[in-house]
């Protein structure tokens, strides 16, 4: 090569911590993937709900919609620390940024166990018919998804904490809060379907 | 941000000899036993890929030649009912899942980069984890054929055959996981090149010069996030089904077979495009180079491979045509279907025209694709056919159906991929496959192609119904079935033939140099077989074929990247500017352990549910390992550097 035009790089960052970084690419594709994933389940929810007159089938009480209301009022509150965790990552102010995100974990945490009160609170089971087989897939998805992300976000407290943070943690740490936000933007839907719209056929809104 | 042009750097103060030295160091591939485990090379994944792609070929081609052996004479009772269901459920499965998606998503995954004109993928460790995802997965499904575990209900599974009911046994819940395995890996392999494609394209590639072939399996990327979780969601339910005792399927609890079909088609008629798509865009990569001209209508080429895309996902409930939809239904996809053929018409007359402008050079590659344009317009036109409802219910579930979709998916998958292992071996090893050889085995294949599956449209039509494991002398089928068996064999000598060449190639076949086909794209910038780190300097793109439109070494490069470490260049998505540098991550061991936690989950799940929190438990360990940052010399926190 004779080396005759160049094109000289050696200035530009050797990082970016936005959406010009490609993990910010790589995460929304993974959420994506699980929009997907959690939209086919709700089309074959209402593609089920087409063959029945009785929707939900008359064995199923309506929702109790105290604790699955606590839960979504939880989750939509530790999306604040999560903001300001990844807010504080931006700034590299690591101290805050790690003390925010354990009390976004500390939060789900209590969502978690007041999950199990969601599940215990229902009088059916995924055994007992088609309706239970769908309510508890999605919600168990959906716990699945939460108990990943939180396990996620301890790990990121540990890094803060451990003062290991390159652009690569900065930008990890910023996907981690978008991930928390999509499970908390699931979750809304999902209450809509899982509690709103039987007790509003049922008419015990 | 934007990078200056530097006039200032010239070959005096490149030390081209220390550039070589920094970059082999740095990213060396591991050796030894150990090493295997922690690559993460996209050629060396992607040639994993490939060759396991075409061992499970070979297992799935034995299984078609034991069935077409029981089928060659009526009342043959050479293989029981039973194994004939096995045969043809395990051929069906190998071939889509072990076989056709990961080959292309191998090529996907060793071109791309090179294509590209960048050093690997963007997640190079996610990528190793999805190849052992498919290993675990096609293993799996082989242990479980080999203990007498093979599923027997048909590749598409269909419920209630398929459900706790009628399909007693593990047998189906092997079938289940190993979907659960390959689509993970299919999933992981769609996010590794969108983003390549998307954020690492070599400067000046903006996205109006990128190769077809690239266009072709970013398309067919989006296409797998959008399939592959549909077939996630109904493998786990039938899973749950099965061990768990949900309803999902099982109409006494309100649940609906049907649902088994809109699901599994959702992904399977997109699944169909997934294998073609990629043999579209190498046969365009093909056609261009060797009718010595560019692409004739790039732009409406990329477009009908865009809409081929999204149209793909309006067409499954053409496979339940003869379940009784309502009759809108039916028009409507109906109508969706035949739409399908304006936009793979307009590629077909694209190609057509770059071979007639153009000075086509008659070698092994091209011959390859004459042949699928032969095939896959006989395949196209049957398709036609039956996406009229009235025909479509005359020959459903007859070997009408066997011969249509074996001329789309070996006329419009199998015979572009053996033209672009022709195309692209030189690439890939160094040496040239041998032509006469290889003109030979494409006419023994092509012949026996047609000799097996030309047939099964007639047999069709007098109503000989597949998934059959023997049929009576009077019936009439008897010469037809032999002459497709007689096909059959004469399709695996070439298969043999055509591994000699590859085997005895490598050694013995004449050295390649960069550019043996004076082709245009990229990749032949690079050395054959690549270094590991690809090119010595990122190239600056010009046009869409920068190797023809500029010599070798008067094409521009970028300079000022680290070759201490494993540093690539990251653009912007339209139009390809630099925006900044990022360091990819070396060899390491974890995404392997994680993988075998992710199987012990997989495979635990097929007995007990509780196998999956011990899988998850398992795995923290590795996830965790995975992405705790590393001090060595690719981790320097920017709080030390401004010090």
């Amino acid at each position: 090569m004779t080396f005759e035009r160049t094109l000289d790089v050696s200035h530009l960052p050797d990082a970016a911590i936005d959406s010009r970084g490609v993990l910010w690419w790589g995460q929304i594709g993974m959420m994506l993937i699980e929009t997907v994933v959690f939209a086919l389940i709700v089309a074959a929810y209402f593609y089920i709900r087409i063959g029945f007159s009785v929707w939900p089938p008359p064995d199923i009480a309506p929702p109790n919609l105290f604790w699955p209301t606590v839960n979504l009022i939880l989750v939509l509150a530790s999306c604040i620390p999560m903001y300001l965790s990844s807010r504080a990552m931006e700034r590299r102010r690591f101290v805050a940024a790690a003390v925010w995100m354990a009390l976004n974990v500390l939060m789900a945490l209590v969502f978690l166990w007041i999950r199990r009160t969601e599940f215990l609170l229902f009088n059916f089971k995924w055994v007992s018919d088609v309706y239970g087989s769908l309510v508890w897939t999605l919600l168990g998805l959906h716990t699945m998804h939460t108990i990943g992300d939180t396990l996620e976000s301890i790990v990121f407290v540990a890094i803060t904490a451990s003062g290991r943070v390159g652009a690569k943690q900065q930008l990890g740490a910023k996907m981690d809060a978008i991930y928390w936000y999509w499970i908390t933007a699931t979750y809304a839907l999902l209450y809509l379907l899982i509690y709103i719209y039987p007790a509003a056929l049922r008419g015990t809104l | 941000m934007s990078a200056a042009s530097s006039p200032a750097i010239t070959a005096r103060d490149i030390d081209l000899e220390a550039a070589h030295r920094d970059l082999a160091e740095s990213w060396r591939a591991p050796g030894g036993f150990f090493g295997w485990f922690r690559q993460v090379n996209h050629q060396t994944i992607g040639l994993r890929y490939i060759v396991t792609a075409f061992i499970f070929l070979i297992a799935g081609g034995i299984e078609a030649l034991l069935m077409r052996l029981q089928l060659a004479f009526p009342n043959l009772h050479l293989i029981n009912p039973n194994a004939y269901n096995e045969l043809f459920t395990t051929h069906g499965s190998t071939m889509m899942f072990l076989f056709a998606v990961p080959v292309m998503e191998g090529m996907g995954v060793y071109l791309v980069p090179l294509m590209v004109g960048t050093r690997n993928v963007a997640f190079p460790r996610l990528n190793a984890y999805g190849y052992y995802m498919y290993l675990f997965g096609a293993l799996f499904l082989y242990v479980g054929v080999f203990s007498n575990i093979a599923p027997d209900a048909g590749w598409f599974a269909y419920t209630p055959l398929s459900g706790p009911q009628f399909s007693p046994g593990k047998r189906m819940d092997f079938w289940a996981q190993m979907i659960t395995f390959t689509e993970l890996s299919a999933l992981v392999v769609a996010i590794e090149i969108i983003v390549t494609v998307i954020k690492m394209r070599a400067p000046g590639m903006s996205l109006d010069r990128v190769p077809i072939f690239v266009w072709s399996v970013f398309v067919q990327s989006f296409m797998v996030i959008f399939a592959m979780p549909a077939i996630m969601d109904a493998s786990g339910m039938l899973m749950f089904d099965r061990t768990m005792g949900t309803h999902f399927f099982n109409p006494a609890e309100g649940g609906d077979p049907l649902l088994w079909q809109h699901i599994f088609w959702f992904f399977g008629h997109p699944e169909v495009y997934i294998i073609f798509i990629p043999a579209t865009g190498m046969l365009a990569e093909i056609l261009t180079t060797f009718s010595r001209r560019p692409m004739f209508g790039y732009v409406a080429l990329v477009l009908s491979i865009v809409s081929v895309g999204f149209i793909g996902f309006g067409l499954w409930v053409h496979h339940m045509f003869a379940t009784g939809l309502p009759q809108l239904g039916e028009s409507f996809f109906t109508a969706a279907s035949m739409l399908i053929a304006i936009p793979n018409g307009v590629q077909i007359f694209c190609w057509i025209a770059t071979l007639w402008g153009g000075r086509p050079k008659l070698t092994v590659p091209l011959w390859y694709v004459i042949g699928f344009f032969a095939i896959f317009v006989a395949g196209g036109l049957t398709g036609v056919m039956i996406a009229s409802v009235p025909f479509d219910t005359q020959v459903h579930d007859t070997f009408f159906i066997v011969a249509h979709f074996h001329y789309v998916l070996i006329g419009g998958a199998v015979f572009p991929l053996l033209g672009a292992i022709y195309y692209w071996y030189p690439k890939m090893t160094g040496s040239m496959l041998n032509d006469k050889l290889g003109m030979v085995t494409f006419w023994i294949l092509f012949v026996g192609f047609n000799l097996t599956f030309f047939p099964m449209h007639a047999l069709g039509l007098n109503g000989m119904p597949r998934r059959v494991y023997t049929y009576p002398a009077n019936s009439g089928w008897g010469p037809m079935n032999l002459l497709a068996s007689v096909g059959a064999v004469i399709i695996a000598i070439g298969g043999v033939l055509f591994l000699v060449n590859v085997f005895r190639s490598r050694k013995r076949g004449a050295p390649a140099g960069m550019n043996p086909w004076e082709a245009g794209t990229l990749e032949w910038l690079a050395d054959s077989p690549p270094q590991t780190y690809n090119f010595l300097h990122i190239p600056i793109v010009s046009g869409r074929e920068p190797l023809w439109e500029q010599k070798r070494d008067e094409i521009p490069v970028v300079v000022g990247l680290r070759n201490d470490r494993r540093e690539v260049l990251v653009t912007r998505t339209l139009d390809a500017a630099p925006d900044h540098r990022y360091v990819l991550p070396g060899p390491t061991i974890w995404p392997f352990l994680f993988a075998v936690a992710t199987m012990i989950a997989f495979v635990g799940t097929v007995f007990n549910m509780w196998w999956f929190v011990l899988g998850g438990i398992l795995g923290i360990t590795p996830i965790v390992a995975w992405f705790w940052p590393h001090r060595d010399k690719n981790f320097v926190p920017p709080m030390e550097k401004s010090a």
